[in-house]
């Protein structure tokens, strides 16, 4: 009863809060309905036992990602009257091809084995187990090569976004250190007579 | 009693409204990112599901997977961003259009 | 839970992996290297990433031992489709990074782009060797993302960068389809492997059905997206065109290598219990993307754009392949991919060399009166278009006779009419190209630069397609010994 009423809290706030993202008429409350969106997932996926999964889909999309985002909309200067327009004009076709979707996506979640019958009805299994050891077991064994592959992926989007965006600047001053200490009195104080 | 399938449920609303996000936001590229985003949590949400009602953690592990490169996508998408936003100004899709024809 | 028990036994069939390996190690190290070559002799970097390729070639030459390896717990494969595939995928980062030597030179950070083709490589490398879920899609992103960063690589050019942001915004969005539609079958068969999933799909039952049709439509169209074929191709002559052209030559030949094996390797392994529905959807798309790529070729003024349409085309043929299915369907694929690769590469190659003095040297007008001025690149090109529109006995001609041969033994005799009667069309413009550079006047200045490792690569690609065209059973043959083992 209480994981009934607690899923239909989070689920519903997690829709509510997508709803939110789509709608804002500012960038920054999509952002902020986005946070909030994540903590309604991270909820649900705690009640399926991914204790782990929660908590990094916390720390790492709220702490790191959407950080990214804001930091990003800060950074540029956004008109935000101007992206709006036609937000109306494709809400029939965008309504009609997302409702279409979610008819099908429902009608594909609600099939057979997913509503009723042994695979719909799992027990909480995983009382007894640590999540996070568990995955960890998993991932620095079986899963190596996608691990070691996901680290490779890490590095291309760190070259990639430093290439992409870092400029030496042409007007910046820097100071040279080793010169100033290898400066020598005679090249900075000269004796005139007068 | 809730099964498998509420939660599917919850996460195929969650990828519509990421579609239609799309669609309405089409030249605010932020929210275009954050709606890919929803579609991405949605595509977790299911996984996660499946893991828990199937007792297979396989699943789990390829969440991990799709959370990290997730994050690296938004990381080298947000560069592109403000790499286009210094040479164009803006940030409005369509105003994309030296390449149409 | 995890069935895992300690002490874990090392991986396997390691060695399987030693191309992957040595190329992951030698682009990190060549991202230090690159720290100390001086901003003027940034070539430097270009020659040693083609170094590390040839590195990796060998390598891969030593492994291969013509049986099906499946290595590092079950996540990797190495078989002969693999190899030959891989050598392909090398052969065309090879001859993108020779057109980028002189092309990238005016940029900044130079050093950089040669390693994340490296690093694109490895992801395509990935990709071919997938027999599940997790190794393709985590070579895919691998592939994509790098590619991302190449295509805006010109980040002062508003065109490259638009270019940039349209193709990762609906590259990410594919990803996020191709997901939604694994996530359903992993739902239903609780496997991320494409045979245990074929298995398990053979067996499921028919409440089921519902979910499985989404996820093999959702996953049909993730892929689609990935080797452009209609209708989600919007992004490619976009990008084709906005990307820098050595990178534009580089997305047109490798990565369609690369997602054309995952696709095969997910239809004859995964999807054998839903065949018939499989052909369906791939047809409809066939028919639609040789019309798209033919027909909006023959507008366009651009010649990379042309290029890019004219890609789209190809893919369609590819796609007669993949539908004809079997041995002989997937055989054809390859020899189409390996011509393709050679002359859509070589084409791209002459419109860098046509690059001068403040001409991009990408509309059709700066190619007229070529002939008179440059008779060798005139020949070459024409001879490259030629075998592009399937001109009997170049080597494009052949590449279509493998995969229509095929598919009218599948019995797909209407397709294969349809095709013959669009790559009739597509003959058209890439003819109108050799009629502007053979009989008209030119109307731009030509004052090429010399740039002789260039014209070696031209050369040698418009010899492997006359080559191919008059002696194609060796490429035939490697290739029917390739696809063995596979559906």
């Amino acid at each position: 009863m209480l994981e009934t009423a607690f899923f239909y809290m989070f689920g519903g706030l997690a829709v509510l809060a997508a709803t939110g993202v789509v709608l804002a008429r500012n960038t920054m409350y999509s952002v902020m309905w986005l946070i909030f969106c994540f903590f309604n997932a991270a909820g649900l996926f705690f009640m399926l036992d991914a204790e782990f999964l929660g908590i990094i889909l916390i720390l790492i999309y709220v702490g790191a990602v959407m950080v990214l985002f804001i930091f990003v909309i800060m950074m540029l200067e956004i008109n935000t009257a101007v992206l709006r327009e036609g937000f109306l004009q494709y809400l029939p076709t965008g309504g009609l091809v997302a409702l279409v979707l979610l008819i099908e996506f429902v009608a594909a979640s609600r099939s057979g084995a997913f509503s009723q019958g042994a695979k719909a009805t799992a027990e909480h299994f995983g009382r007894e187990v640590n999540n996070t050891v568990e995955i960890g077991k998993l991932l620095y064994t079986k899963y190596l090569l996608g691990f070691e592959v996901a680290a490779v992926i890490l590095l291309v989007a760190l070259v990639g976004a430093i290439v992409l965006t870092l400029r030496a600047r042409k007007d910046a001053k820097y100071q040279n250190i080793s010169a100033q200490v290898r400066v020598r009195k005679e090249d900075r104080v000269r004796k005139v007579r007068l | 009693m809730i099964v498998l399938s509420d939660y599917l449920i919850v996460a195929a609303l969650l990828f519509s409204l990421g579609v239609i996000g799309l669609f309405l936001n089409r030249k605010n590229v932020i929210t275009i990112l954050m709606c890919i985003e929803l579609m991405l949590l949605a595509v977790n949400l299911n996984l996660v599901a499946f893991s828990h009602y199937l007792n297979d953690l396989a699943g789990q592990v390829f969440v991990f997977f799709v959370l990290t490169v997730a994050a690296s996508e938004v990381a080298v998408g947000l560069a592109i961003l403000v790499a286009f936003y210094r040479t164009r100004r803006s940030i409005e899709v369509e105003d994309i259009n030296t390449l149409q024809g | 839970m995890a069935n895992v028990t300690f002490p874990f036994p090392f991986p396997e069939h390691l060695s399987a992996l030693l191309p992957e390996i040595l190329v992951a190690v030698l682009a990190m190290a060549l991202l230090i290297v690159d720290l100390f070559v001086p901003k003027e002799r940034k070539a430097l970097t270009g020659y040693l990433s083609l170094a590390t390729i040839l590195v990796a070639g060998v390598a891969l030459m030593q492994v291969a031992d013509g049986t099906s390896v499946t290595a590092f717990y079950g996540f990797f494969t190495l078989d002969p489709f693999a190899v030959f595939s891989k050598l392909l995928i090398l052969a065309g980062t090879a001859i993108a990074i020779i057109m980028s030597l002189d092309y990238i030179r005016s940029e900044e950070n130079v050093g950089e782009y040669f390693v994340l083709m490296l690093f694109a490589m490895l992801g395509m490398m990935l990709l071919v060797s997938a027999n599940n879920f997790v190794t393709m899609y985590l070579g895919i992103e691998l592939m994509a993302l790098s590619i991302y960063v190449l295509v805006g690589y010109q980040r002062d050019t508003l065109r490259s960068n638009e270019a940039a942001l349209k193709y990762f915004i609906l590259g990410s969005l594919s990803s996020g389809m191709l997901l939604y539609g694994i996530t359903f079958f992993y739902g239903v068969t609780s496997s991320l492997d494409f045979k245990q999933i074929g298995e398990a799909l053979a067996a499921a039952p028919s409440s089921e059905h519902t979910a499985v049709l989404l996820g093999l439509v959702f996953i049909i169209a993730g892929l689609a997206f990935k080797v452009s074929m209609a209708p989600f191709h919007m992004w490619t002559p976009d990008a084709y065109e906005g990307a820098p052209t050595p990178i534009t030559a580089f997305m047109s030949a490798a990565p369609k290598v690369a997602g054309f094996v995952v696709f095969v390797r997910i239809v004859a392994d995964a999807l054998p219990a839903l065949e018939h529905e499989t052909v369906m959807i791939l047809s409809g798309m066939a028919v639609l993307t040789m019309a798209v790529g033919n027909l909006a070729a023959i507008a366009q003024r651009n010649i990379k754009r042309m290029l890019a349409y004219s890609t789209i085309g190809h893919v369609g043929f590819v796609t007669l392949g993949l539908i004809a299915g079997s041995g002989s369907g997937y055989a054809g694929m390859l020899v189409y991919l390996a011509i393709y690769l050679f002359m859509g590469m070589g084409a791209f190659a002459v419109i860098v060399l046509m690059r001068r003095e403040g001409i991009q040297g990408e509309l059709l007008d700066d190619f007229a009166g070529l002939a008179k001025v440059r008779p060798g690149y005139a020949l070459a090109m024409g001879l490259l278009l030629f075998s592009l529109a399937g001109i009997p006995f170049l080597g494009g001609f052949w590449a279509k006779y493998a995969v229509f041969i095929a598919a009218v033994q599948a019995g797909h005799v209407y397709l294969v009419i349809y095709a013959l009667l669009f790559s009739v069309v597509g003959a058209f413009y890439y003819i109108r190209v050799v009629k502007y550079m053979y009989f008209d006047e030119a109307r731009v200045p030509f004052d090429f630069s010399e740039n002789r490792l260039m014209q070696a690569t031209v050369a040698l690609t418009a010899m492997a397609v006359v080559v191919l065209g008059i002696y194609p059973d060796p490429l035939m043959e490697l290739c029917r010994q390739a696809v063995i083992g596979i559906g």
